[in-house]
């Protein structure tokens, strides 16, 4: 893929540690290796088994728009971690780091997202290698979030 | 090193993470641990019940204090307006307990001090880790088997074992999970994977990390018993009615109830050929799966579960798991239409095919 969006950056990571099995096979779905950084603005966000879905659509470098769906957890455990039908309303600009699926769509699972008000929520996939804790890994690259936020900020 | 839990764990929760950790139960309390000795909270009332019967103990030179204590009052269960012994509420598998035990453990079913915090640790840590489960309180039970006693199950048959290494799982191209573990149709998946079921007794299991919740309802000659995990209900028949005949096949059984003193006690058979029992193995089961459940509530808080596996074309023995499950009237059974929008079966698909076009 030649276009490079402004705002994914894809980065290449040595062998990552495995998320918790679920449902299905992460690895399978997904490929630990291929980290992004999506920003964009919520088009919906499907609350549905066995994994939700938020409709992301983030604009190309090119100025088109690409619409990815990231993956987090079950409806029930998102309530039970706090969210609600009110937290990702369509409008809303967040940033998401994730792990792009193997079929090479524009489908992520999504590890954590960072609203415009520089708050980050844990959606829950894997964590990096090195990185023991979801603080370790969210809070690291400290210099992409800020960037994240500047640009969910409209300052970029 | 393990990082020892601070001290104030037992009166607040504690926000690790993104998640707020619910504080502790009180029995995960060394302070309210009246069965151990460790660190008691300087209670009048406590501390002399525990001279006595420590008194007691050594005097008699043979049971635990807590026996003593456990036998001077036993629990009588409540009844249903109807007088069966009350099991309603709520019973997620909120406690941490792995399946099986380490061999090293050998026949020792409780786990040290030392044990038990370095397994709430654990789980602690998988909650920072930002996963998205939530936490379980660890228990001293050291696995959920308890027979055989060195609490493992017993190795399958030399024929369960060929039809365990047939079961893909969809867990994606052969560069992944080897040529038995493809993703090349929509049944190389296993139940779960597939949104059917997670079986009995998977769906009862701790070992879930979501959707734990189980619940039990009771109505004149009937026990109703629900899981959270792909929202099952078993409405399970207490008026000796013999099971259905033996054609008709079920993914979780034909269930049949009778009460034995205060024990529901619940036999289940007619399992469909062929399901796994997830969380278990991924082995195909045979027609002649005998599940026997034991529900006994032992305290206002307590039920215990106990189930005894049989299937000799599996194992060579039957096999018992215990569930200490606690009562957690909070605890909301949300549906879990896990068919709703399995995307990921499709993705997987698509993404082994992707990955074998990339390998040429």
């Amino acid at each position: 893929m030649r276009t490079i969006l402004s705002s994914v950056i894809a980065l290449g990571l040595l062998a990552a540690a495995a998320p918790l099995y679920a449902h299905h096979s992460f690895a399978a779905e997904f490929d630990q290796n291929k980290v992004v950084m999506l920003n964009g603005t919520v088009t919906v966000m499907e609350w549905v088994n066995p994994h939700a879905m938020i409709h992301l659509a983030v604009k190309n470098e090119d100025g088109t728009v690409t619409e990815w769906m990231i993956e987090g957890n079950t409806p029930n455990s998102l309530l039970r971690a706090g969210l609600t039908k009110k937290s990702l309303q369509p409008g809303t600009r967040i940033a998401v780091r994730g792990y792009r699926a193997r079929s090479g769509d524009h489908i992520a699972s999504g590890s954590a997202i960072m609203f415009a008000d520089g708050k980050k929520l844990a959606l829950g996939s894997g964590t990096d290698a090195g990185k023991s804790t979801v603080l370790d890994w969210v809070s690291s690259d400290e210099e992409l979030w800020k960037r994240q936020l500047a640009l969910l900020r409209g300052e970029d | 090193m393990i990082p020892l839990i601070p001290s104030n764990d037992c009166t607040v929760g504690q926000t690790i993470g993104f998640r707020r950790l619910p504080a502790p139960r009180r029995s995960q309390c060394p302070a309210d641990h009246t069965r151990r000795w460790s660190a008691p909270r300087p209670r009048k009332i406590l501390l002399y019940a525990c001279v006595l019967a420590a008194m007691a103990a050594s005097v008699a030179g043979q049971s635990p204090p807590s026996a003593k204590a456990t036998q001077a009052k036993p629990y009588k269960p409540p009844k249903t307006a109807w007088g069966d012994p009350d099991l309603q509420g709520l019973w997620p598998g909120s406690v941490n307990i792995p399946l099986q035990r380490p061999a090293s453990m050998g026949t020792r079913s409780t786990l040290t001090e030392q044990e038990f915090a370095a397994r709430d640790a654990a789980e602690r840590k998988r909650v920072a880790d930002g996963h998205w489960i939530e936490y379980y309180p660890a228990s001293h039970q050291a696995s959920l088997v308890v027979d055989p006693p060195d609490g493992r199950i017993p190795p399958m048959t030399p024929d369960a074992e060929k039809r365990n290494k047939a079961v893909r799982d969809g867990l994606g191209p052969p560069s992944l999970g080897g040529v038995d573990q493809r993703a090349d149709s929509w049944e190389d998946f296993d139940l779960w994977g597939r949104c059917i079921t997670k079986g009995l007794i998977g769906s009862m299991l701790p070992g879930n990390l979501y959707n734990k919740g189980n619940q039990i309802l009771q109505v004149p000659g009937y026990v109703v018993i629900r899981n959270e995990m792909v929202h099952e209900t078993r409405v399970i028949p207490l008026d000796g009615r013999p099971h259905v005949g033996a054609d008709i096949r079920t993914y979780m059984g034909d269930g049949r109830g009778h009460w034995e003193g205060n024990t529901l006690v619940v036999d289940t058979t007619n399992f469909k050929k062929d399901i796994g029992m997830n969380g278990i193995n991924f082995a195909l089961l045979t027609e002649a799966l005998h599940i026997v459940e034991r529900f006994t509530r032992v305290a206002p808080d307590e039920l215990s579960y106990d189930a005894t596996i049989e299937d000799p074309g599996t194992w060579p023995r039957p096999w018992t798991i215990h569930v200490p499950f606690k009562s957690d009237p909070t605890y909301t059974l949300y549906e879990y239409a896990c068919h709703e929008a399995n995307y990921g079966l499709a993705d997987i698909l698509k993404g082994a095919r992707e990955t074998e076009k990339q390998a040429k």
